[in-house]
């Protein structure tokens, strides 16, 4: 509570970041995939001696190049820009408790970048036969491996996210990058990477002129959409099982800002395998329309997943550490007794001006921009609160307010003394009149 | 629609109506977040972050200044001997993927470093500091079009390359601003009344030399790339070498003169300097009236060794003068935040345990790292040496 506030109404910092990170999450794990995809194709390729299937490799790396490494390295920049502006209470602590670990991802993350250049642009000169197919194919396999272990080191810092275990506890680095969820959703992470990469190479493949080559592209990288979906389904479960209780309860529960997405996820998978065991039967007949549907379920499965994630974290960002609000459960105690102007400066920088016992609307609309802000929009497209409010009159306000976090237990407790809580009611009554 | 709308125009007028003026009598200090025990001592931070922005500035510099070039001779009338778009761009996109990535390892250990005034300081600009990624996005697919496009050129590749050279001054423009705004806790108070997240701090008085000197440092670095470009292309016995060498010295001039223009911008930023930084410069502070010193030595030994050709050495001079520059950035920055240290509260590391282990993690991820670097660099040197000739990719 003590940084100002990304205060777009409408468009909140959640919504911004829910947004940024679906993209992304789907184009840099088609980035670890794809590399491995590319070496195992190449490989295939020089052993059937298709140039048909090389040719359209380079095409379609020059294709991976510029949505992995233009888009997907932009918006990579642009999750740690929204991150800090979002929660940057929250990024604070990730970055200095994981600090070694994004320095690791980022040295892989440069390395990638270097092979995927070596790799692109060499591609013609082996085509030509004037650089080695050996070479070509270890500066891909460095890619590829470079690629994996950029998502060995994020994928523990994302899980300390959902599941901390033993390491808030222990106060160990050890214990936090080794949580309970971090190897099933490695697992289940690297599955998905390589499901997205015969999605991606089904999208482009789809325009091979040579009927042979493209027949055989297609039913190999169907393959990739089949196999690995049995290892996702399998560790989907494994990565269920493992969440406590109440994480697994957050993701079940039935409340619009979850269940659309489970329900999505649970009807994306079948249609997903169905879908890749029928490019593998119609390889010769796939095409470009169906592969782009494809690619499609692909996002949906990669979104409504990560949604899942994040979601059910509710109502932490760090669970048993920090709310979603950024306030510590620590503080929680000491912001009842104190009033929320204790922690804020902003606050206090208000009740300065308006004198300390002002309940005024605009006190309140600064609370809700700390406490509520995060999830809620005001008119927007994400957890409107406008409609939230329409049933409750202002004494009911009051009440949702003082019992948020016990009787909406997704949700986190408002933190305040009677005070903010009225000041924070004029400013829901007031938009909810507006809203009438 | 309606209540979208509704609601955007009418939450930031409660913060206008019941929060404008009075604010003086507030501690800037208290508006500073609380810091966070380090995993490691501050000092490590502070020269990884200097390490890693010199790699990230020197690359930036490289990237913005042949851009400007490019755009430059695009429009000319008489543009330098073998100059071509695609030649004289086609090697940016490598390149901006490297900035882009050595802008990440700053990033991370600035926050560590000054994590408290860096994030308040996007955030007071949310809105122009989160479009970043997409200006930069759009750069780079502008280099794409014109990689990508028939040989020839076109109007519509002349104001291709203009827009990415305007995408990037934008990003600089942002990034300047940002860099003065985080350290300015006593102008963050401006947020209440405009929460939106539109702040550039415009009045302040260093901001406009400060971004004409990175412009004039970008053009000066594009030029000394484009000599050594030239002057590289020469081991290809193809290449032609009259037009390398006017290439070089095409390059060496903008050089000079976007190193004098340096200066001058330079010397202005200097002077709008808060006097508290600013008096350290005049012998208050012995390693910064020492840096400025070396570098003011160090422009005069670069505009020598280039007037006189030597562009190895105009090169070391360079890079020596952007690393003490970049010293002198991070002195004057804790001379600015001077007055609020011992202010901030700091929360106690949640995870605290092990982190020398991570460390040598790190360090060891850093060495196969350097590893499959040298080695992917020894393969491209021995795939395409010999063929970048004069203005070519």
């Amino acid at each position: 509570m003590d940084y100002p506030i990304l205060y777009i109404p409408g468009i909140s910092g959640g919504f911004v970041m829910a947004m940024v990170s679906v993209l992304h999450v789907f184009v840099a794990q088609f980035a670890v995939g794809g590399g491995i995809y590319l070496v195992w194709m190449e490989r295939r390729a020089q052993a059937l001696n298709s140039s048909d299937i090389l040719i359209w490799l380079k095409g379609h790396t020059f294709f991976f190049l510029l949505l992995t490494m233009v888009f997907g390295g932009l918006s990579g920049v642009g999750i740690w820009f929204t991150m800090s502006v979002a929660n940057p209470a929250a990024t604070s602590v990730l970055i200095h408790s994981f600090v070694w670990v994004w320095a690791a991802e980022w040295v892989f993350f440069l390395v990638e970048i270097a092979a995927l250049l070596v790799y692109y642009y060499s591609y013609p000169l082996m085509l030509q036969g004037k650089f080695s197919p050996r070479t070509h194919l270890n500066v891909g396999l460095v890619y590829a491996v470079a690629g994996w272990l950029s998502l060995l080191f994020v994928n523990g810092v994302i899980c300390f996210m959902l599941t901390p275990g033993r390491g808030l506890e222990s106060a160990s680095l050890f214990d936090a990058f080794f949580n309970p969820t971090m190897l099933p959703s490695l697992v289940y992470r690297t599955a998905l990477c390589l499901i997205l990469a015969g999605m991606f190479a089904l999208f482009t493949a789809s325009r091979i002129r040579d009927e042979k080559a493209r027949h055989t592209v297609m039913r190999l990288s169907s393959l990739w959409i089949c196999i690995p979906f049995l290892v996702l389904l399998a560790s989907s479960w494994w990565y269920f099982a493992v969440l406590p209780p109440e994480r697994q309860a957050a993701i079940l529960r039935r409340t619009v800002d979850v269940h659309p997405f489970l329900i999505a996820y649970g009807w994306v998978l079948p249609v997903i395998f169905i879908l890749g065991v029928f490019a593998f039967v119609r390889a010769g007949k796939l095409r470009f329309p169906l592969a782009a549907v494809i690619l499609c379920t692909g996002l949906v499965l990669a979104g409504s997943f990560e949604w899942l994630r994040e979601t059910g974290r509710r109502p932490w960002i760090i669970p048993q550490y920090m709310y979603s609000s950024s306030v510590l459960a620590s503080e929680g105690a000491l912001i009842n007794e104190r009033g929320a102007a204790e922690v804020s400066a902003w606050l206090r920088l208000y009740d300065e001006k308006h004198g300390d016992n002002a309940v005024t609307a605009g006190r309140g609309a600064l609370l809700f921009a700390q406490q509520c802000g995060g999830c809620h929009g005001v008119g927007g497209p994400r957890l409107n609160i406008i409609p939230r409010l329409e049933h409750l009159t202002k004494a009911g306000i009051y009440a949702q307010i003082s019992g948020q976090g016990v009787v909406t237990d997704y949700m986190p407790p408002f933190y305040g003394n009677r005070k903010d809580r009225a000041a924070l009611t004029l400013y829901l009554d007031s938009i909810r009149k507006r809203g009438e | 629609m309606l209540r979208f709308l509704s609601g955007a125009l009418f939450v930031p007028l409660f913060f206008t109506l019941y929060a404008a003026d009075g604010m003086a009598a507030v501690r800037a200090a208290e508006l500073i977040p609380a810091g966070m025990e380090l995993p490691a001592p501050v000092g490590l931070f502070k020269i990884l972050l200097i390490v890693t922005f010199f790699i990230h500035i020197a690359l930036m510099n490289v990237l913005l200044g042949s851009s400007m070039l490019a755009s430059i001779n695009a429009w000319s009338r008489r543009p330098v001997k073998g100059y071509s778009l695609k030649g004289d761009t086609g090697f940016a996109t490598g390149v901006l993927a490297l900035t882009v990535n050595f802008g990440v390892a700053p990033y991370l250990f600035m926050q560590l470093a000054y994590g408290g005034f860096l994030y308040s300081g996007g955030l007071l600009m949310a809105v122009w500091w989160l479009s970043i990624p997409i200006l930069v996005m759009l750069a780079y697919y502008a280099l794409y079009i014109i990689k990508t496009a028939a040989p020839g050129e076109s109007t519509v590749l002349r104001l291709v390359i203009s827009a990415n050279t305007l995408l990037l001054m934008l990003v600089a423009f942002f990034l300047s601003a940002n860099s003065r705004l985080a350290v300015a806790p006593e102008s963050w108070i401006g947020w209440l009344e405009r929460p939106g997240g539109y702040m550039l701090f415009l009045s302040d008085p260093t901001l406009v030399p400060r971004y004409l000197h990175v412009l004039a440092a970008s053009l000066a670095v594009g030029g000394l790339f484009m000599a050594a470009r030239a002057r590289w292309s020469l081991r290809n016995p193809a290449t032609d070498a009259d037009v390398a060498e006017a290439r070089v010295q095409y390059g060496l001039k903008c050089f000079i003169y976007a190193s004098l223009a340096q200066a001058l911008s330079g010397l202005w930023y200097l002077l709008t300097l808060p006097a508290p930084a600013r008096v350290l410069f005049f012998g208050q502070s012995l390693p910064l009236t020492a840096a400025v010193i070396m570098v003011i030595a160090g422009l005069g030994a670069a505009i020598w060794a280039a007037r006189s050709g030597m562009l190895a050495v105009t090169c070391a001079f360079t890079l020596g003068m952007i690393f003490i520059m970049l010293c002198v950035r991070d002195m004057v920055r804790d001379a600015l935040l001077a007055p609020y240290s011992g202010q901030i509260a700091e929360l106690p590391l949640p995870v605290r345990d092990g982190q020398w282990v991570g460390f040598a993690i790190f360090m060891l991820s850093a060495a196969v790292g350097v590893v499959a670097l040298l080695w992917l660099l020894r393969v491209a040197v021995r795939t395409f040496n010999g063929a970048a000739g004069a203005g070519g990719e």
